[in-house]
């Protein structure tokens, strides 16, 4: 046999062990992953909210038989909006509940903290919300992050809001405290600015302000003065609405646009007309209805009405789609990857996730697609639009 | 630009005067420190949304807000200071954070933790002088704010009321054996002090739209900055330190970085206690 | 051991650090609410020497715990002469003006926060944890601690026995930054990130209820108040998203029934009776 069919063979060989361990039953009679969001603190709902997507996704798995015949067990741990606290959330669930992945942590802040962590433990964990640039390209391999970096959002954003506005000059109002809205407002929405040939009258001194400010009455009066065409907005959502209502008392008519941040907080509704116009990025929102997204929303609300029964968890945002799809994900991992589920298999399990994760470009999630080589989301970007107290795509999907 | 910034200035000013007074009220005549007294704020400012959901007008929402933080006040002083009436002044302030704590946690169970919004009052009535420009809210927020602290004013000095809470305040023992009653000095006091808290947080909600359940302790500590600038125990010295407070906060927003805020209040706060812990206005009773 | 545990016990010992931190200054009858101001100095120094200069973790903890000391002298100088609550105010002003400060410093991450920090053991806390209860414990037995304690009872009777109380405070306040300081630099280098709102006033609060809560007249107090409300949020998690309101109801509830703390003199001569038995 020459070299070259001594390879073939080598190759069958590996083809077969590889099916082999596929094809495996899964052992115990639990799968367990943990979910490390924030049920208390300043995220609270959001994080409820995770947590109840995560949940819908293991009921819709588990109604068509589990990963392998065995059914997925969600082990939740309370992240608290806090550092500190989600370490001791992590430690719990990878180190007590024995979970093989872990959805979550929640923001930027904590997964700074808990990714590191991970890497120590050897156990993948899926940030759905921290959209801070390079957290998880810092904290490579285990670290993933089911969001969408900035950059690639504020490009199609503005590309579609100029094409509506027409606007020439643009002033940028940032925030100073919260890391993602302030990447956004000071570095991202600049960058992309300029690559479009628009003009940021505020140059490298964006108006300023601090999340969770009560009032934005002088940032707004310096807004006015300036009288630009159009406001790019380093914001959350919450934020966002407070400085255009402002805007609008102060009798400003110019339209704002934004990323991904400040698609939280439902600010159309809370807004009515005076957002409308907004322009923002998105991955997901519940005005879709496509089969899968479907599904997401039907299985959410059976168990939104069971786990947190309060008005503010009963509609799913993005962050939903994020946790849904990454225990989706991580099933998808352990089916294909042949997880046996054992507890002599522990480490080998949590590795194999990782592993399937380091090449998961072609996903079909609701909103997903898989992770790049900084272990950051790979999704379709959709422009929204507020309108009529909804977000709406902003043309075709 | 700027004499509307001025505006701006006072308007947010105000709101931070009736969080200083009710603080310097509790703390300077009773020589109480309650930190929780920022919850009240907030307390006030999600009983406002509750009652408006409920499609009150206006007055109402206000009057709720007046009655409810006071009552959660009332229920602070029960739980945090008059059980540990002869401990040191040490522990019931370690307890009204704790109490503070279970406030935010209670307010998020019930309101959640994303941000409340006033429902609309659809006014949109402005008032245009040359460039500026001010809305019927503002004018509200200044009315009530400025008709509460001249209210206030008048109550502590000409008041049966007021002259048991500075007879109390200057001598407990005394004013006891004169037939005023301290423990009940000493909850309408509270009762006040937390009304005014919660009408500023309601006000502060009218106009700036949102409320999360932690915006409490921001609003103490400046309550407590202005309190101090003012002079602990003055009334009157709360008032100009809220709305310099104001003032400061949006020139810094307009003509510096919202970054630095509150590090030049904090800085200022800090230089205050070095230089000159009495305040501008030293009150005459003060301890 | 299991990894859960282990990351516990970290925090507890973080924790009774900070406790220790707070009784220091406690013991001279002044109460700070700005120990988070040293902690995060201590943390913030140590991690620049360790991520940006490349130091070992040990001469970086020296210096980060030092850094905290010194800001304690130089800040204890002008706090000092401040009593009650304006002494309160004043460290409360302290601890928010560092915060603020490192939220705006941009060579230590600003708003961005710091990360790339690693090699704090459990080990390594409780061996400051055991070394400084041991110190605690010297010095309680000293003459100083003889002078603490009529510091405590009357400011002048202290003054008339020839003791510069000023001094003493001084010495105090600085020796509660350095423990705090030290606290942050295990910290920093524990929790692998910190970012500026790790050390904020909740931080500095929460040392001190440990202290007054465990008890305040002797140094076990303050150890058994750091390890009781280190598990106890621990132990609530079953109550999930309640778990807070909880914790606070507790703590006003625990305050209500033992204002002097759980462990006082009293009750600890008597476990120590107990044990030993009397011929």
């Amino acid at each position: 046999m020459n070299r070259h069919g001594r390879n073939i063979l080598f190759g069958i060989l590996a083809l077969v062990f590889a099916g082999g361990a596929a094809a495996q039953k899964m052992a115990g009679s639990e799968v367990k992953i943990g979910v490390v969001v924030p049920v208390t603190g300043q995220a609270a709902d959001v994080g409820k909210r995770e947590a109840i997507g995560a949940q819908a996704a293991a009921d819709v798995i588990n109604a068509k038989g589990g990963v392998g015949g065995v059914p997925i067990k969600l082990y939740f741990a309370d992240e608290g909006t806090n550092p500190q606290e989600s370490i001791s959330a992590v430690r719990k669930v990878a180190g007590d509940d024995n979970v093989l992945a872990i959805v979550g942590p929640h923001y930027s802040g904590t997964a700074e903290a808990t990714f590191p962590l991970g890497n120590r433990l050897k156990i993948v964990q899926v940030a759905v919300a921290s959209a801070k640039p390079g957290v998880a390209k810092a904290n490579r391999p285990y670290a993933f992050r089911n969001t969408l970096t900035s950059d690639i959002e504020a490009a199609a954003v503005i590309k579609a809001a100029k094409q509506r506005y027409n606007f020439k000059r643009v002033a940028i109002i940032s925030d100073t405290k919260d890391a993602v809205a302030r990447s956004v407002g000071m570095g991202v929405l600049p960058a992309a600015l300029a690559a479009a040939g628009v003009e940021v009258i505020t140059g490298k001194d964006p108006v300023t302000f601090q999340n969770g400010d009560a009032q934005f009455t002088a940032q707004v009066t310096r807004l006015k003065a300036l009288n630009p065409d159009a406001i790019g907005l380093g914001a959350l959502g919450p934020d966002a609405l407070n400085i255009i209502l402002e805007a609008r008392k102060q009798g400003m008519t110019q339209p704002f646009f934004g990323v991904a941040p400040l698609m939280e907080g439902n600010m159309p509704e809370r807004g009515g007309k005076a957002v409308d116009g907004t322009f923002a990025g998105a991955i997901w929102d519940v005005s879709l209805d496509d089969p899968r997204s479907k599904e997401l929303k039907a299985a959410y609300a059976v168990r939104a009405k069971t786990m947190y029964p309060g008005a503010f968890t009963q509609t799913p945002d993005y962050y939903v789609a994020n946790a849904y799809d990454a225990v989706f994900m991580i099933a998808e991992a352990m089916q294909k990857k042949g997880v046996q589920n054992r507890k002599e298999t522990l480490e080998a399990d949590r590795d194999k996730i990782k592993d399937y994760f380091t090449t998961l470009h072609e996903f079909k999630g609701v909103a997903s697609k898989g992770f790049n080589a900084d272990g950051d989301g790979l999704k379709d970007v959709i422009v929204m639009e507020a309108k009529g107290g909804h977000w709406q795509p902003v043309g075709t999907r | 630009m700027f004499e509307q910034q001025v505006i701006n200035g006072i308007t947010l000013g105000s709101t931070y005067a009736l969080v200083a007074i009710g603080y310097t009220l509790v703390l300077g005549v009773l020589n109480k420190l309650n930190l929780a007294h920022g919850e009240l704020f907030m307390v006030g400012a999600f009983t406002g949304i509750a009652v408006a959901r409920l499609g009150a007008p206006l007055p109402v929402s206000l009057v709720a807000a007046f009655a409810v933080s006071g009552l959660v006040a009332v229920a602070i002083e029960r739980s945090c200071f008059y059980p540990l009436r002869n401990a040191s002044f040490l522990s019931p302030m370690l307890s009204t954070i704790a109490f503070g704590i279970l406030l935010q946690n209670l307010v998020s169970q019930f309101f959640g933790s994303d941000p409340s919004r006033f429902p609309d009052t659809g006014s949109s009535f402005q008032l245009t002088l040359g460039t500026l420009t001010v809305s019927a809210i503002h004018i509200v927020i200044l009315a009530t704010a400025f008709g509460l602290m001249i209210g206030i004013d008048l109550l502590i000095r000409k008041t049966r009321w007021g002259i048991a809470v500075r007879a109390t305040s200057d001598d407990a023992e005394t004013a006891a054996q004169q037939g005023m009653h301290p423990s009940r000095v000493t909850m309408t006091t509270f009762f006040v002090s937390g009304a005014l808290a919660g009408v500023a947080g309601m006000l502060t909600t009218l106009v700036y739209s949102q409320v999360t359940p932690h915006i409490g302790i921001r609003q103490g500590l400046i309550g407590m900055v202005a309190m101090v600038i003012g002079g602990l125990g003055n009334l009157r010295g709360a008032m100009i330190g809220g709305l310099a407070i104001g003032l400061v906060e949006t020139m810094n927003d307009a003509y510096f970085s919202a970054g630095y805020r509150d590090l030049v209040i904090f800085a200022i706060f800090f230089a205050f206690l070095i230089v000159k812990p009495e305040g501008l206005f030293p009150a005459h009773h003060s301890r | 051991m299991n990894i859960y545990l282990e990351g516990v016990l970290a925090a507890m010992g973080i924790n009774i650090l900070l406790a220790l931190s707070a009784r220091a200054i406690l013991a001279t009858d002044r109460l700070s609410l700005g120990n988070a101001g040293f902690m995060a100095i201590g943390a913030y120094v140590s991690a620049y020497l360790t991520v940006s200069l490349g130091w070992d973790l040990y001469p970086a903890i020296a210096v980060g715990g030092s850094a905290a000391a010194a800001i304690g002298l130089l800040v204890g100088l002008p706090v000092l002469r401040l009593q009650g609550i304006y002494f309160v105010m004043g460290t409360l002003a302290f601890g928010e003006v560092v915060r603020t400060f490192f939220q705006n410093f941009e060579p230590t991450g600003g708003a961005y926060g710091m990360r790339g920090m690693f090699g704090t053991t459990l080990t390594m806390i409780y061996v400051f944890v055991a070394a400084f209860l041991v110190l605690f414990l010297a010095l309680g037995r000293s003459r100083l601690g003889y002078v603490a304690d009529a510091l405590h009872d009357d400011d002048e009777a202290a003054r008339s026995i020839g003791i510069n109380v000023d001094l003493l405070r001084l010495l105090a306040f600085a020796w509660g930054g350095l423990i705090a300081g030290i606290a942050g630099a295990l910290f920093a280098h524990y929790a692998l990130y910190i970012e500026s709102g790790n050390f904020n006033f909740l931080v500095s609060a929460n040392a001190v209820l440990f202290v007054i809560l465990g008890g305040v007249q002797t140094v076990w107090g303050a150890i058994l108040g750091a390890v009781i409300f280190s598990l106890l949020p621990e132990g609530l998690r079953f109550l999930a998203d309640w778990r807070l309101s909880a914790y606070g109801v507790i703590l006003v509830g625990l305050m209500i029934l033992r204002p002097e703390g759980i462990l006082t003199r009293a009750m600890l001569r008597r476990l120590a009776g107990f044990f030993v038995r009397k011929p």
